[in-house]
């Protein structure tokens, strides 16, 4: 058994899920067309018409060249996301555990800014707080009321932020960078 | 904490993107005439012209063999697609029942993973700020793979979540099984705290 990792790279779940579902209609219809065939003698009308109609377009026709972009685009995107291996979620702990040989700690990036938003918010004179994180770093845009307070306001955010993220007693988990509008401004 | 088919959704992307791109490519050649520019002589020759119809001769749908391969092609093919579609559903891939016995000329003690993961839990939600748990047991009873996920308050010193997640439910599985953990991941999830108004009059 493979060790479970729990910062992963994207499965491409999505796209994987589409394509098998076009396949797969795509198989039922020819089956069923096919199926028919055999039980009748003749191709069923909604599967004969319009594969006479694609059959007797030209190769230079718009249809057709419209198609091969299609395809070759469409080609090119499920291969970049097959190769491409993406982000890891997640954001690292570098904890050192007592039960364990080896250890894995990871807070979710929705987590990290859960717990930055409300560090946040819980600053006086801040009015909304909106968060965004990346692997490395934790974004924290703060609305104030007043704007004689706005520096004093950004450097409680700012520690408050930093506290809560710091997971080790060694700094937070991520760097922490704020910045504080003022609502009157 | 489940487990998704990244290798198997990874390799059939690659092979359905590259067999689109070289028929796409393959057709965009056709269609726009650059194979005939870039192939000389009798190797353009044979190849269709921009004004030839994509299939001349379409009485071949009519010869008795195409239904029977279009029909085995088809169902191969819907299998093929059914099973990767089920594939997606994520897998916990727990452990089997865990074998306790050191020889089996004195008895078999098995014990069943979700015995273990359900205590771990509980006492994972027993420690102040954690609001759910959930364990996962992999690997066998000598080299246990530990994964603990926590749903966490916004407003729980994470610092000390931690450090009782590790010695105190994680060390619950290690006395347990008389073995330290081969591997312990912890996975933090955070939920926002409900907030209650209650008015106090000084």
């Amino acid at each position: 058994m493979s060790a479970t990792q729990l910062r992963r790279r994207p499965s491409r779940g999505v796209p994987a899920t589409l394509v098998a579902l076009v396949v797969l209609a795509v198989a039922v219809a020819a089956t069923t067309a096919a199926v028919t065939r055999l039980a009748s003698g003749s191709w069923p009308g909604w599967a004969a018409d319009p594969a006479r109609s694609v059959a007797q377009q030209s190769w230079g026709a718009a249809p057709v060249l419209a198609a091969a972009v299609v395809g070759v685009v469409l080609g090119l995107v499920l291969l970049l996301a097959a190769l491409l291996p993406g982000r890891r979620t997640g954001v690292p702990v570098d904890l050192t555990v007592t039960s364990a040989e080896q250890s894995e700690v990871v807070i979710t990036q929705r987590g990290v800014a859960r717990l930055a938003a409300a560090a946040a918010d819980e600053v006086d004179g801040v009015e909304s707080v909106d968060v965004s994180v990346s692997a490395r770093l934790v974004r924290v845009e703060v609305v104030t009321a007043s704007r004689s307070d706005v520096e004093s306001v950004r450097s409680a955010v700012q520690s408050s932020v930093e506290d809560r993220l710091d997971v080790l007693g060694s700094g937070p988990v991520c760097e922490v960078r704020t910045r504080v509008r003022s609502r009157e401004s | 904490m489940r487990h998704t088919p990244a290798r198997l959704n990874r390799a059939w992307l690659a092979v359905v993107g590259l067999v689109l791109l070289v028929l796409g490519v393959l057709a965009l050649g056709l269609a726009t005439g650059w194979w005939s520019s870039l192939l000389s002589g009798g190797a353009a020759e044979g190849l269709p012209g921009r004004d030839a119809p994509l299939a001349p001769d379409t009485s071949v749908f009519q010869a008795a063999w195409v239904a029977p391969v279009v029909a085995l092609v088809g169902v191969v093919l819907a299998l093929a697609a059914l099973g990767w579609l089920l594939a997606q559903i994520p897998r916990r891939h727990e452990a089997k029942d865990l074998r306790l016995h050191t020889s089996s000329l004195t008895g078999l003690t098995t014990c069943e993973p979700s015995v273990l993961t359900d205590a771990v839990a509980e006492q994972a939600t027993s420690i102040a700020g954690v609001g759910s748990a959930d364990a996962v047991l992999r690997g066998s009873a000598r080299t246990p793979d530990l994964t603990l996920r926590l749903v966490v308050d916004d407003r729980a010193e994470l610092r000390e979540v931690l450090r009782q997640a590790d010695t105190v439910a994680a060390a619950s599985a290690v006395t347990a099984l008389d073995v330290r953990l081969a591997r312990l991941g912890i996975l933090v999830e955070v939920q926002r705290t409900r907030r209650s108004h209650d008015r106090i009059t000084v």
